[in-house]
């Protein structure tokens, strides 16, 4: 059974059509890397997935679970990081990633202080971890919000713009991190970047987007044989040409 | 029950170290005076009545009761206040030994303000007449409701009510205040931060979001009233009336709807804060809102203690509002309409309950995220308030 199952999904704020019927699927414990450039789509598509928004038209499904009708039970199994997010300010980071266990760990029955301190490990913040999230930098609550999405080790993480806002070292250590938890413990990851780099790094397949329509989709090795293309960039760059001008 | 208390203390913490929320405990300490301030400075030119015994017939009482006439006082047999003029009144007068009138009242039942003001402008003027004439002109007061006596100043009745028998009902609405301030703040500040769109993707229900915050400002507003009370020493106030005024007398039952329906009209003005507070983008908006809502619910209770009738189309609006329900349901416990006064409570909990699913259904419908409404436009309704 495919992790996700998307099929004619469309969405549109007033007027403005942000999807147009798209369709994909995600295989269990694959890294599938959604692209495109600003206003394609991708934040919308992954928020319908979060559960956060119903679509207007189409079908979704969460490892068999419709999105809409059982949206508790796809709750306890994803883990979603939005673009823009933020901890609660008046809380330590400690606090925040125990309050977030707490729930897990009521939802699921898993064990609480397991992802407690996973998410202490994978936070990397040491002693500032007991500082209060408004003292932190841009970088430090991305990591704290990364460290909350991945340490209760969900069947499907959806991650937008995971990077976005951290230095290269710490992009670095967190692409490798995403890997291999993927790896060792069968995590499914729906990612989307505008980081070409990163994608081919991290994902087993990948999708572009563009004006809320999927313009292709393959393994970043068949997209670059397609398009005779050295590295993604140039597939992404002829992709969305193709479809920009006819 | 898990997921609710986690919500619970992480709510609490988060709006117990908030600073801005000082606001939130400065703005009843302003509306609350505000309130009480239209209550007792409100004059009505509703006719006033009296009915007149005039045990004396002599000079003055006839000058007297004339003079009332004069001031646009009706005399009449059938009105709830009693002018008692005692036989040797006049004499009284004549060789300056201070003459007292007795004032009688009798309401229709505790909260019926309206005679209480209608007493007061007569002693009003009882005293005006004495100030022409011989000004050691005394005047006493007997306030009858069901069967208990008060001799209390109509001005002191609804303080040595809310002293006695309404004490719990006037706790519950300070606190009310206070926590409806807190809900708002706590929803702005998950909208300020950009937490509101994770904590809608984790394994909780909408149900325990909307409870974990509403208990947790009750719990905030609890802590913040004690604390003020304890500061303020208003427990040494509220100690029971010493004076030897008699005591008013209200029994369990109509007590008993009173505060149920106080607490659920509490619970109704919480989850209307809340729900108007997720359209705001930032806390003083949704502080300001929250203002708002709680004068909505106000308006029964500022114009049935200002004394106003509740008739005509204003009235029947002012009856629909949820903010009357838990008077509406004390008057009917009181004249024994038991089946009516549980009709009121459940008027309130459907308002609840429609009040909560609204709530849910913004959440779940993701209007905040797809539309852009910002309730902070508001705001200037809550200045002309002021
Ligand atoms: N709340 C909203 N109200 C109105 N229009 C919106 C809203 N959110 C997104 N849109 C529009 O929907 C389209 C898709 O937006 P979306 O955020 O999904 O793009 P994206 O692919 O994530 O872009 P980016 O790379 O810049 O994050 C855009 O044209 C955007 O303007
Ligand atoms: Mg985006």
């Amino acid at each position: 059974m495919p992790i996700i199952e998307v099929s004619n999904l469309e969405k549109s704020y007033g007027s403005l059509w942000a999807l147009k019927g798209i369709s994909f699927q995600m295989k269990e414990g694959e890294i599938f890397g959604l692209i495109g450039p600003n206003g394609a789509g991708k934040s919308t598509t992954l928020k319908i997935l979060a559960t956060l928004m119903p679509q207007d038209r189409g079908r979704v499904e969460v490892a068999g679970y419709d999105i809409i009708r059982e949206a508790p039970k796809v709750r306890k199994l994803i883990s979603y990081l939005p673009e823009e997010a933020g901890a609660y300010r008046n809380l330590t980071g400690r606090e925040y990633l125990r309050f977030v266990a707490e729930l897990y760990a009521n939802a699921t029955g898993k064990d609480e202080k397991e992802m407690f301190e996973l998410g202490i490990e994978l936070a990397g913040l040491g002693t500032r971890l007991d500082d209060k999230v408004f003292t932190y930098s841009k970088g430090m609550t991305r990591k704290l919000l990364l460290a909350r999405t991945l340490m209760v080790v969900p069947k499907l993480a959806i991650l937008d713009e995971p990077t976005s806002g951290l230095d290269v070292m710490n992009a670095y250590e967190i692409r490798e991190r995403i890997k291999e938890f993927s790896r060792e413990r069968g995590v499914s990851v729906l990612v989307s970047s505008h980081n070409m780099l990163e994608v081919e790094f991290l994902c087993d397949r990948v999708a572009i987007i563009h004006r809320g329509i999927i313009v292709e989709a393959g393994t970043p090795g068949e997209l670059k044989e397609k398009y005779n293309a050295e590295n993604l960039e140039e597939v992404f760059v002829r992709a969305s040409r193709r479809v920009s001008y006819g | 029950m898990g997921e609710l208390w986690i919500m619970f203390r992480k709510d609490l913490m988060d709006i117990l170290r908030d600073r801005r929320l000082l606001t939130a405990v400065v703005l009843p300490l302003i509306l609350i005076p505000l309130l009480f301030g239209i209550i007792g400075s409100s004059n009505h030119s509703t006719s006033v009545s009296v009915r007149v015994i005039d045990n004396d017939n002599g000079e003055y009482s006839r000058t007297l009761v004339a003079f009332l006439q004069k001031n646009g006082i009706e005399v009449n047999e059938s009105s709830p206040v009693t002018l008692i003029i005692p036989a040797g009144f006049s004499k009284a007068i004549e060789s300056s030994t201070s003459p007292e009138l007795i004032i009688q009242v009798d309401l229709s039942n505790p909260l019926d303000f309206k005679t209480v003001r209608s007493a007061e402008v007569v002693k009003g003027l009882v005293l005006r007449f004495g100030s022409g004439v011989l000004p050691s002109l005394k005047s006493k007061f007997k306030i009858e409701v069901g069967g208990s006596v008060l001799n209390v100043e109509p001005s002191r009745y609804i303080s040595s009510l809310l002293r006695g028998p309404l004490a719990v009902p006037l706790v519950l609405f300070v606190v009310a205040i206070y926590a409806s301030q807190a809900v708002a703040a706590s929803v702005a500040m998950e909208k300020e931060s950009r937490t509101l769109e994770t904590l809608l993707t984790l394994p909780i229900s909408r149900r325990s979001i909307i409870l974990g915050k509403i208990f947790s400002s009750i719990a905030f507003s609890v802590l913040v009233l004690a604390s003020l009370a304890v500061s303020f020493g208003v427990f040494t106030r509220l100690s029971p009336y010493s004076r030897n005024s008699g005591s008013l007398f209200v029994s369990l039952a109509p007590l008993l709807f009173f505060s149920v329906g106080t607490f659920l009209l509490f619970i109704l003005m919480l989850l209307t804060s809340l729900l108007v507070s997720l359209f705001t983008l930032d806390v003083r908006s949704a502080l300001s809102i929250a203002g708002l809502v709680e004068v909505v619910y106000l308006i029964p209770v500022i114009v049935l203690f200002s004394g106003a009738g509740l008739s005509g189309p204003w009235g029947i609006l002012v009856k629909t509002d949820p903010g009357y329900t838990p008077v509406q349901a004390f008057l009917s416990a009181v004249a024994g309409d038991y089946f009516m006064a549980l009709g009121a409570l459940v008027y309130l909990v459907l308002w609840n309950a429609m009040v909560l699913k609204l709530a849910v259904w913004v959440f779940d419908s993701g209007v905040l995220m797809t539309k852009r409404i910002d309730a902070g436009h508001l705001r200037w309704l809550v200045r002309i308030k002021m």
